[in-house]
């Protein structure tokens, strides 16, 4: 019976994880020591676990609960790295402080509550012994605040890539700070390089000015041709960074030059339309220079969910039943490794987190009230979608 | 009497002179040893020598030779740092080496062997016990490969009152290398483009620096630039920086870049600066711009070809060479940009051969030395007078 469950919940039990977790700090890069916590959480729930390492020292981890028939499959993923804690913070970021019903530290809403509200969930359901078909499962990835090699390297192994859902348990909490995404866009980002000719500065008539070419290029981003989607409308376009020209000073007309775009892209347009789109403006550009229009990674395509879906439909019953309302939606411009899942492999994925408050900055909380909800959500959907 | 002067020339000094000046390595930064050479060298010729700190550790070194009575001042100047030394040599390049009629070496014709020319006549000028009025100077200086600080330190001092310079530069004033009478000018623009930042998702929340910047850049060809009869100004962007240092979604707050524009006669620091302000205003950008310049600059000039010094070049030139010297008007910017176009001094340049300056194997070639000499003897006698 789900009562067993829910009534096995234990938030003390999420505030200590949590307060566990943000003490053992996983910048991207360094997330081996929590992968080895969370393991040994799971295997003391009786799940099966493995760390697959993605690279040196920097495992996935993943926990495995058996149902006792055939079913779906779902998953409840979380990246285990954070930011960089930075500066001006008023408290330790690496120690976990609770004020005034809020809790602090790196990691405290991005993302290690969510992992916690989730390992909840875990044991309450292992430890009730409720029956349910298919198979529930954990995975923590890393690299999410990089490049994602995390979530790729997942989808890599046949089992996950099978899967039939996936639970994000980021902070799409589904009121106004973060409504629950119908769908995200997806992104490239374009890595133009510019050839031209040196010469002598004093005789540019004799080169091609790489950085000048460069520049009528970016001058000319808005010629780029966005679809427009009737739900998300058009993307976004943006160039983050330009270099080019001398190290050392020497009058010198620059022979390279190198600059990215960042561009969200909505259902309709893949990455090859975004690459596609970008070679015709140059050539339209009719510029001296020879210029290589490439990719670097992270990519992400965009996808579309479905109210209609299973998991979407399950998550929409539950937050009602929970919340006492139903959930604020949008077609979200943003990026998670539900790009990856559903966007590249088209497993159904929904979101949903405990609320953020200053993710990525200084004094990094979560509300401590949004904890019991999200635990008891977890356990609804997860046997809600399994039973 | 001049004829003695002339008589005193030796060209076998000036090849052991610069044989010694290429043995003493004075790559731009590093020209303290070589300045010493040359003040021991003048001291022994006689001279009222000096060394003048024109960079910390980094003399420049004057040397005068007062004449008998009042009179015109003309100066004799050579930089002393050479470029450093380029892959490829064949050669030691601190070790002179003379193949035929070629001396090979750093420094060889950039410029130790006008430096070499300009001590032969020097000496010859001591040892005739030649009379004259006014003075007769040397100057050697640093930094002209970098950014001419030798030559803005120079200036500031009494050697920066003569009458005239004459810079020993490789301009061996024919077809192979024309000698210049003006030269253009040359400023470098350092503009700073100050937006707003934001999350790179949401680019309209913020004011993209580099996409700014990017339109400044594909508009020089607006830049106001004069038209001169014998000079053409230009502008080429040398450098662009901008965005993020460790990847991040961010809509760039900031980015500079460098244009470098050579400049003409009757286009002064400031109007150049007012040229590119007016250029970004007419944009209308969200961004701030701020159009600043960076060392180096350079003044433009242009020497009137009634001017006594070239005058008296051109009467020299033809008499020692039977033809007159070619002219041009140039873009090779060199520290007569600061003494004639800063100081107004008027200048002439005239030197060696050039065998490939700032190349690997530089060499000067031993028969161009000698007339170097003779015709610095004459412009000295027809310049100040008897």
């Amino acid at each position: 019976m789900i009562d067993d469950v829910l009534k096995r919940l234990d938030d003390g039990y999420t505030v200590r994880l949590s307060e566990e977790m943000i003490a053992i700090p996983s910048v991207t890069g360094d997330e081996e020591a929590l992968a080895h916590y969370v393991q040994e959480k799971l295997e003391s729930y009786g799940m099966e676990t493995e760390l697959q390492y993605v690279t040196d020292g920097r495992p996935n981890v993943y926990g495995v609960m058996k149902g006792s028939g055939p079913g779906r499959r779902l998953n409840y993923n979380a990246h285990t790295d954070t930011v960089p804690a930075g500066d001006d913070w008023d408290t330790d970021p690496f120690m976990a402080v609770i004020r005034d019903g809020k809790l602090y530290g790196r990691g405290a809403c991005d993302m290690k509550t969510g992992i916690a509200c989730s390992l909840n969930m875990f044991k309450a359901i292992a430890d009730s012994g409720i029956e349910f078909r298919g198979e529930l499962s954990f995975s923590g990835v890393v690299d999410q605040e990089a490049t994602d090699i995390g979530a790729w390297a997942m989808m890599d192994e046949p089992r996950w890539r099978s899967l039939n859902g996936v639970v994000l348990t980021y902070s799409y909490c589904g009121d106004e700070t973060k409504p629950i995404p119908l769908g995200l866009t997806g992104k490239i980002l374009y890595n133009v390089k510019v050839k031209g000719r040196a010469a002598h500065g004093f005789r540019p008539h004799l080169g091609v000015n790489a950085v000048e070419d460069a520049a009528k290029i970016i001058a000319n981003l808005d010629k780029l041709r966005l679809k427009e989607h009737p739900d998300f409308g058009t993307g976004t376009v943006c160039t983050l960074k330009a270099e080019g020209g001398y190290t050392k000073y020497s009058v010198v007309v620059p022979e390279s030059a190198r600059f990215e775009v960042n561009r969200l892209l909505v259902p309709g347009e893949s990455i090859q339309y975004a690459l596609d789109d970008m070679e015709r403006l140059v050539e339209e550009l009719d510029l001296e220079s020879t210029v290589e229009v490439g990719v670097k990674p992270p990519r992400y395509e965009p996808y579309t969910a479905s109210k209609d879906e299973p998991l979407m439909r399950t998550l929409d019953e539950v937050y009602r039943a929970v919340m006492g309302r139903p959930p604020l939606y949008e077609h979200a411009y943003g990026i998670t490794n539900a790009n990856i899942f559903q966007g590249e492999q088209g497993i159904e994925c929904v979101h949903l987190g405990p609320q953020r408050g200053n993710a990525h900055g200084p004094n990094e909380y979560v509300k401590l009230e949004w904890l019991p909800p999200v635990s008891e959500m977890y356990a609804r959907i997860a046997l809600g979608y399994l039973t | 009497m001049i004829e003695d002067v002339l008589k005193e020339l030796d060209d076998r000094y000036t090849v052991e002179k610069l044989k010694e000046m290429i043995r003493i390595p004075s790559v731009v930064g590093d020209e303290k040893e070589l300045a010493h050479y040359l003040q021991d060298e003048l001291d022994s010729l006689g001279l009222e020598t000096e060394l003048h700190e024109a960079q910390p550790g980094r003399p420049n070194v004057y040397a005068r030779l007062a004449g008998s009575r009042p009179g015109k001042r003309m100066n004799f100047n050579g930089h002393m740092d050479t470029v450093p030394v380029v892959d490829g040599w064949d050669t030691d390049p601190f070790e002179p080496m003379v193949e035929g009629n070629r001396i090979i070496g750093l420094g060889s014709n950039d410029m130790k062997g006008g430096i070499a020319c300009i001590l032969n006549t020097i000496r010859a000028v001591v040892e005739s016990g030649h009379e004259f009025p006014g003075e007769i100077s040397f100057s050697g200086v640093i930094d002209e490969e970098a950014y001419g600080e030798g030559a803005k330190a120079m200036l500031k001092t009494d050697y920066g009152k003569v009458d005239a310079i004459v810079l020993a530069e490789p301009q061996t004033a024919d077809e192979r290398k024309p000698t210049a009478l003006g030269i253009t000018g040359k400023i470098l623009y350092n503009i700073h483009v100050r937006g707003r930042a934001a999350h790179g998702f949401h680019p309209e929340d913020g004011v993209n620096a580099v996409e700014q910047a990017g339109v400044i850049l594909a508009n020089l060809d607006k830049l106001r630039i004069q038209r001169h009869p014998r000079f053409r100004g230009n502008y080429s962007t040398l450098k662009i920086e901008g965005g993020y240092e460790r990847y991040s979604v961010v809509v760039p707050a900031y980015c500079r870049f460098e244009v470098n524009r050579l400049t003409v006669p009757g286009e002064t620091k400031g109007s150049v600066i007012r040229d590119m302000e007016e250029l970004v205003e007419s944009l209308g950008l969200d961004a701030e711009v701020d159009v600043e310049i960076k060392p180096p600059y350079y003044a433009s000039y242009e020497i009137d070809r009634d001017e006594p010094l070239v005058r008296v070049f051109e009467e020299s030139y033809k008499e020692v060479l039977g033809v007159k010297p070619v002219f041009e008007y140039s873009s090779s910017i060199t520290d007569a940009n600061t003494f004639m176009g800063e100081g107004g001094i008027p200048c002439i340049h005239y030197g060696p051969f050039d065998g490939g300056a700032h190349q690997k194997n530089e060499y000067t070639l031993l028969d161009s030395l000698p007339p170097v000499s003779k015709v610095y003897a004459l412009m000295v006698d027809r310049f100040l007078g008897g």
